[in-house]
């Protein structure tokens, strides 16, 4: 619920400065909220069928943006290949897994699975097509502006967005990528509210749980307006956060896993043989 | 019945807001379009610009032409100015067509950054929005092209489109100065043009040293920059005749393999190899018995283009290393690929100071295809 206010803070901002300079921060967000009630109505399938589509063309767009910068590459912005130096690109920089908080829904998907047994396929395809979207818009980052480890930015990839062209034809394809971005925007924070809203019915026992969503929405709705602060904004993304995904995704859940190994007394092969 | 209800609830909000009073939707009728910005300093107060804006207007009705308008105002920022026209103005400018950005040489020799991070930062104006430097005021450039003939609001495009071919101008956009101001493997350069009676005269490239003029390169030193930085579509160049003396005769010339530059450091003294592949054919020549089926006058004529190419790179490089110390190539992205981190390099390299002293060789490969439809006379 954190990550989501957050993100919607933030995209809602960007769509604030670009388009809707006059329109109340409000009616922004209340646009997202709209679009996760109606999804969380329709359901779990439907979400999934969206979601279906809408992430090839996340995948397309970032091989698009790279055709289309392709004129302001310049190899020297990944050059020293390491960094500033080794501590901080493999000791400082290894808190950055962070960005993979997305394994976080993998822990949840599972009782909705069909076949138990497509679990492990499901998590590689979905850590290969992280992988991929990170690396794709990393390295248009770096190849076209470099400048960005030096500053903060509203959205960086946008600042790419808009240098994009692709011939005489198709030129200033900025608002093109913003709905796209919109539209996975809507799928993400949909894909979240349902595992909330799966979450709470378990725990409590509910038989009907659809009408949760409305009252999730309005959390979401308060947090972005109490988030106003730039300051407690950045500090709420790259520490808390960070260090709440680190701990709970990766930490507690590699803990979990041993102890579970312990309990279950699973020997390591090499004792099994001796 | 849940989706029924869902039908009906999407169908009222699509009539709530198809007819609510929309907050930020302007039409054409409420927008002046800006193709245009020009920068001097203001005569009245130095600390602020005097800043002018080129409107564009509808066609004339008598002529058929697009026609132009000119609004200047003096204030300490870009935004303030943008405010103070569009309280007087009975349309809002809009920026998302501006395709010139003309700053006034004495005001680029005064230090450009907090103008170009100001323009970076505004939505509407586009990164590709094309910069130039003027040796003239600002003002008076964007009238003359205001009133020339063949105006029309892509005149700057068409300015710098028409130079592209020629080998003499290369595309200076404003995304490209401020990564190369704020990132340091390279510095800024900008297209330098200046008046003349009815039109605009491109005189060659302005070098920058992060955000400060501090040369200008022309002619041919363009030609040389263009070949360096991979950046030349064809140029056309006057080589001395080696069939005889006091003639000339002209070649086009095209990259066909991009050029290769390797940067060593030796005792603290860069030492910069430049590779560069060139094509050539003769377009024109001063004599009249010149014959390109012969294999040793061709080897000729290769040797004087290579002659006349040598002579004017070395001296181009020598200008950007000894005259003005500025790396507008990016040699230093070249040595920065062969250490490890950041740290290693700041350690070893201090560039700034070194490239002053740089060592320049070079290696042309040349290919001559002869001349055009004839190859002897």
């Amino acid at each position: 619920m954190l990550t989501s206010s957050t993100i919607l803070m933030r995209f809602s901002d960007l769509l604030q400065v670009v388009y809707y300079k006059n329109a109340p921060h409000i009616y922004i967000i209340g646009f997202f909220l709209l679009g996760i009630c109606i999804a969380n109505k329709f359901g779990f399938k439907s979400i999934v069928k969206t979601n279906f589509i809408i992430v090839p063309f996340i995948i397309v767009s970032g091989f698009i943006l790279l055709i289309g910068l392709r004129k302001y590459m310049s190899p020297s912005g990944i050059y020293p290949i390491l960094g500033n130096n080794v501590k901080e690109t493999f000791v400082n920089g290894s808190t950055n897994i962070f960005a993979f908080s997305g394994i976080t829904y993998l822990f949840f998907i599972m009782p909705s699975l069909k076949n138990k047994k497509d679990f492990k396929s499901i998590g590689i395809i979905f850590i290969t097509i992280s992988i991929i979207i990170f690396v794709l818009t990393i390295l248009a980052l770096l190849l076209v502006a470099p400048f960005i480890t030096h500053s903060e930015e509203l959205l960086s990839i946008y600042l790419l967005v808009r240098l994009a062209e692709f011939g005489e034809f198709l030129q200033r394809t900025d608002a093109l990528f913003i709905f796209l971005w919109i539209i996975s925007t809507l799928s993400y924070l949909s894909v979240t509210i349902m595992y909330v809203i799966t979450i709470f019915r378990k725990n409590l026992h509910l038989k009907d749980s659809s009408e949760l969503c409305f009252p999730l929405c309005c959390i979401i709705l308060g947090s972005p307006l109490l988030l106003r602060n730039p300051t407690l904004l950045s500090f709420l993304e790259e520490v808390v956060y960070k260090y709440y995904v680190l701990i709970l995704v990766f930490g507690i859940s590699l803990l979990i896993m041993i102890l579970a190994n312990i309990k279950k007394g699973v020997k390591p092969k090499w004792l099994k043989r001796n | 019945m849940v989706k029924k209800k869902l039908i009906i609830f999407l169908i009222t909000i699509f009539l709530i807001v198809a007819f609510a009073e929309s907050y930020d939707v302007k039409g054409i009728e409420e927008l002046d379009y800006v193709i245009a910005i020009g920068f001097d300093k203001s005569e009245k107060d130095p600390e602020n610009y005097s800043i002018t804006f080129q409107i564009a207007k509808p066609k004339d009705k008598d002529s058929g032409k697009t026609t132009a308008e000119t609004i200047t105002i003096d204030a300490p920022t870009f935004d303030t100015a943008l405010s103070s026209i569009n309280n007087s103005n009975d349309k809002l400018l809009n920026l998302t067509h501006c395709s010139a950005i003309i700053i006034s040489e004495e005001l680029a020799r005064e230090g450009l950054e907090s103008l170009i991070l100001n323009m970076e930062n505004n939505v509407e104006l586009r990164p590709t929005c094309n910069l130039f430097i003027s040796k003239d005021k600002s003002e008076s450039l964007i009238d003359t092209i205001g009133k020339s003939e063949n105006f029309s609001s892509d005149i700057y495009t068409r300015i710098i489109k028409s130079g592209l071919y020629t080998g003499y101008e290369t595309q200076t956009l404003l995304y490209d100065f401020y990564s190369n101001m704020r990132y340091s493997v390279k510095n800024p350069i900008a297209i330098y043009i200046r008046n003349s009676e009815k039109n605009v005269v491109p005189l060659g490239l302005t070098i920058f040293k992060k955000d400060k003029l501090v040369g200008i390169i022309s002619g041919t030193e363009v030609i040389c920059n263009n070949i360096i930085t991979n950046k030349l579509k064809s140029a056309t160049i006057l080589v001395p005749n080696p069939f005889e003396d006091g003639k000339y005769l002209t070649a086009d010339i095209t990259q066909f393999k991009k050029t290769s530059n390797t940067v060593e450091l030796e005792n603290d003294k860069p030492i910069i190899t430049s590779s560069i592949y060139l094509k050539a054919r003769v377009s024109s020549s001063q004599s009249t018995n010149d014959d390109y089926t012969s294999a040793k006058d061709n080897e000729k004529i290769i040797n004087s283009i290579e002659e006349y190419l040598s002579y004017n790179i070395s001296s181009y490089f020598n200008k950007i290393s000894r005259e003005y110390n500025s790396d507008i190539v990016g040699f230093e992205g070249d040595l920065k690929k062969q250490y490890l981190t950041l740290d290693d390099y700041k350690n070893d390299v201090d560039w700034e100071n070194i490239f002053s002293n740089a060592e320049f060789k070079l290696k042309i490969d040349l290919d001559l295809d002869s001349s055009y439809l004839f190859q002897r006379h």
